[in-house]
């Protein structure tokens, strides 16, 4: 069984650090309105395998809404995560690891919501608001 | 460019809420240095606000990133709220536009340290851009942690 490689990162100030593991680190982003008011501009992510992380330092969880909770550090502000509480997986911010581990964009959600001075460039999937809330509504939920 | 609009916005707790009364210039710039990775999670957004303008009600935490600047944020929820000098009392706020409705469309100003972006944050668009070399022969910076 392969393990996945292992990553390192840490937050803008070092206090917070995280070792997981990760056989393919994808990289999604998210442009509904809470994940752009939370992170400014989108929440992007790096496909981890969950089970394998540790998190040490001072990381804070706010609840943003039934089905979610999002890490930042309480030092200097740092995103961290984007938690799903019906499983507690901890999507990891891409910030987080130096070239957020090298990984390929492989899908946006709420790409229509996205603003209009901006795009992100590439042939990646793209999932409109309609089509985010249909994958989610069969599986768990978004903060939306 | 200078637009007098009166903006309002607010982190996503709403403990924070920050107006701009006039000033600011309407397009965001987009960073992809270091420490702006890994202070917003993949891609740093901020527009210019003069200090005169601003006002901030709320409990806001600052973060010294560096010699040169803050980095402030909201304690309760951890929305990212701006980036300002430090080393100037009347330095202008560089605010995150997410936090205000009114910056949902407004067109690029820049985008800097192209070369340090992941490879999953290409940007599309027509807006000036500027390596880390380009940007840094121009401008003051942190030395070290950048890139």
């Amino acid at each position: 069984m392969t393990e996945g490689r292992l990553l390192q990162g840490r937050c803008l100030c070092g206090a917070v650090t995280v070792s997981v593991r990760s056989e393919d680190p994808r990289l999604r982003a998210c442009h509904c309105d809470m994940c752009r008011r939370h992170t400014s501009s989108m929440f992007m992510s790096v496909d981890t395998d969950a089970s394998t992380l540790t998190v040490e330092g001072p990381a804070q969880s706010y609840v943003s809404s039934e089905w979610a909770e999002r890490g930042f550090c309480g030092t200097c502000g740092s995103t961290l995560w984007y938690g799903t509480k019906h499983d507690g997986t901890r999507h990891l911010a891409a910030g987080l690891f130096d070239n957020a581990a090298g990984g390929p964009l492989t899908l946006e959600f709420f790409s229509d919501r996205c603003p209009s001075g901006y795009e992100l460039a590439g042939d990646h999937r793209r999932l409109s608001t309609k089509e985010t809330i249909e994958m989610f509504t069969d599986a768990d939920a978004t903060d939306e | 460019m200078n637009d007098v609009t009166h903006l309002t916005g607010h982190c996503l707790c709403g403990a924070v809420e920050i107006t701009v009364s006039g000033g600011h210039d309407p397009r965001p710039g987009i960073c992809h240095c270091r420490m702006c990775q890994r202070w917003s999670g993949g891609v740093f957004m901020c527009f210019e606000a003069p200090a005169d303008a601003v006002s901030v009600n709320g409990d806001v935490t600052r973060y010294a990133s560096s010699d040169l600047a803050e980095r402030a944020f909201c304690p309760v929820c951890g929305s990212n709220l701006w980036m300002r000098n430090t080393d100037d009392a009347d330095a202008s706020f560089e605010l995150m536009p997410g936090l205000f409705d009114a910056a949902l469309d407004w067109p690029l100003r820049s985008e800097i340290y192209t070369d340090n972006a992941m490879a999953a944050a290409q940007i599309g668009g027509s807006h000036p851009k500027a390596t880390r070399a380009e940007y840094e022969a121009k401008n003051n910076y942190v030395k070290g942690d950048a890139g």
